[in-house]
């Protein structure tokens, strides 16, 4: 379970006050609000790339608040500049692996079972500079999942997809939180968009 | 848009500031009885002098142009800060490191002033055309300029060559392993 306790975080002008938010096993939440509001501000502040100026985040208990971001195994994926152009597909989605040193053999099987999963095989040749929208997004989806992280924020994953492509990573989204039992929060500054895409919705207000 | 005697004027002050510059720290490492002008250690301290802006602030743009989102993903997925410079920030900034040091190489190897100022021997090869023209007038010095023209020619297209070729080199994933 993820528990977010009154954070907040401010730097400049912009403040993000009393964010409460209780993610338990195996939710799937959609953060919603008006631009602005600082809902990308949240989502890097539980991945840790903001201090928070006050609040709490507890992984399964865990106070986390203070851990670097590469120590709390939170997974972020961005809808634009999503893949390491300079890495194949496979050296993306086995990039968290060996950045974890995880034995060669095991990186291996993990990263098969996600190329089977999210159906990439057609695209492993390819550079990842040519790949569409939707795959370069699924590859940073099985790069975020290859390391198994506790709680996956997806930030704005449907924004810069076409129609159908949007409509196949949602349900792509929704297959892969059933089979896999993550836990996931996903922001999306457009709630009709966001309709279907998780089961939970917590709104954001912008205050001025 | 700057005219070009304002520019002109710039270049002659920027050029006279390094050649001082130059004269100063030259007496001053002679002061302190290092053996620096008329030696190749010289030679390479004046030529890193000059050249050494070009590199720099190439590499400074090429580190900036790094997107940060790509720097926060590597850490989100386990990497440190160090293992995210080496395995992301480093070779997305290659290219323009790159192409910073090939335009301090040639800022370097074209540099006079300084190097007749600082450490005027040995030889390189702008100080070689100019004392060869004061020798024997154009048709000796003409060969080394031509050579040095050559070389920078050379660099040029290098430099052409590698901005097409490298990104293509990056972004050419590796040989799948058999199973």
């Amino acid at each position: 379970m993820i528990e977010i306790q009154h954070l907040g975080c401010s730097f400049g002008d912009f403040a993000l006050e009393d964010v409460s938010l209780r993610i338990g096993k195996g939710e799937y939440w959609v953060l919603l609000g008006p631009s602005g509001c600082g809902k990308s501000v949240l989502l890097q502040t539980i991945a840790g790339f903001f201090p928070p100026t006050a609040g709490r985040i507890l992984v399964d208990g865990r106070d986390v608040t203070a851990q670097a971001p590469e120590q709390r195994n939170i997974g972020l994926v961005f809808s634009r500049r999503r893949c390491f152009p300079h890495l194949s597909v496979r050296g993306n989605i086995e990039y968290g692996l060996r950045a974890r040193r995880v034995p060669a053999a095991e990186a291996r099987r993990t990263v098969d079972e996600l190329i089977d999963r999210l159906g990439l095989a057609a695209v492993l040749p390819r550079p990842v500079a040519t790949l569409s929208g939707g795959e370069a997004q699924r590859v940073a989806i099985a790069r975020a999942l290859a390391v198994r992280p506790v709680l996956l924020l997806l930030d704005e994953p449907l924004s810069a997809l076409d129609h159908n492509a949007r409509l196949e990573l949602q349900a792509e989204l929704a297959r892969l939180h059933k089979e896999l039992d993550l836990n996931h929060a996903a922001r999306d500054p457009q709630p009709r968009r966001s309709g279907g895409l998780g089961d939970f919705l917590a709104v954001m207000l912008a205050d001025g | 848009m700057c005219p070009s005697w304002c520019r002109s004027r710039w270049l002659e002050s920027r050029s006279s500031c390094c050649s001082a510059l130059a004269a100063f720290w030259a007496g001053f490492l002679e002061s302190l009885h290092l053996p620096i002008s008329g030696s190749l250690a010289g030679v390479v301290i004046a030529q890193v002098f000059v050249a050494s802006p070009f590199l720099i602030k190439t590499t400074m743009t090429a580190f900036e142009s790094v997107p940060v989102r790509l720097e926060l993903a590597s850490r989100s997925l386990g990497a440190s800060p160090a293992a995210t410079f080496w395995r992301i920030s480093l070779p997305l900034a290659s290219r323009g490191i790159m192409v910073g040091a090939t335009l301090a190489w040639a800022r370097a190897i074209s540099e006079f002033g300084c190097i007749v100022l600082f450490a005027s021997s040995p030889v390189t090869a702008p100080v070689l055309v100019h004392t060869e023209f004061l020798r024997a007038g154009v048709s000796e010095s003409r060969p080394i300029a031509v050579l040095l023209l050559v070389i920078c020619l050379w660099v040029f297209v290098m430099l052409q060559f590698g901005q097409t070729l490298i990104p293509f080199a990056l972004q050419r994933p590796r040989r799948e392993r058999r199973p």
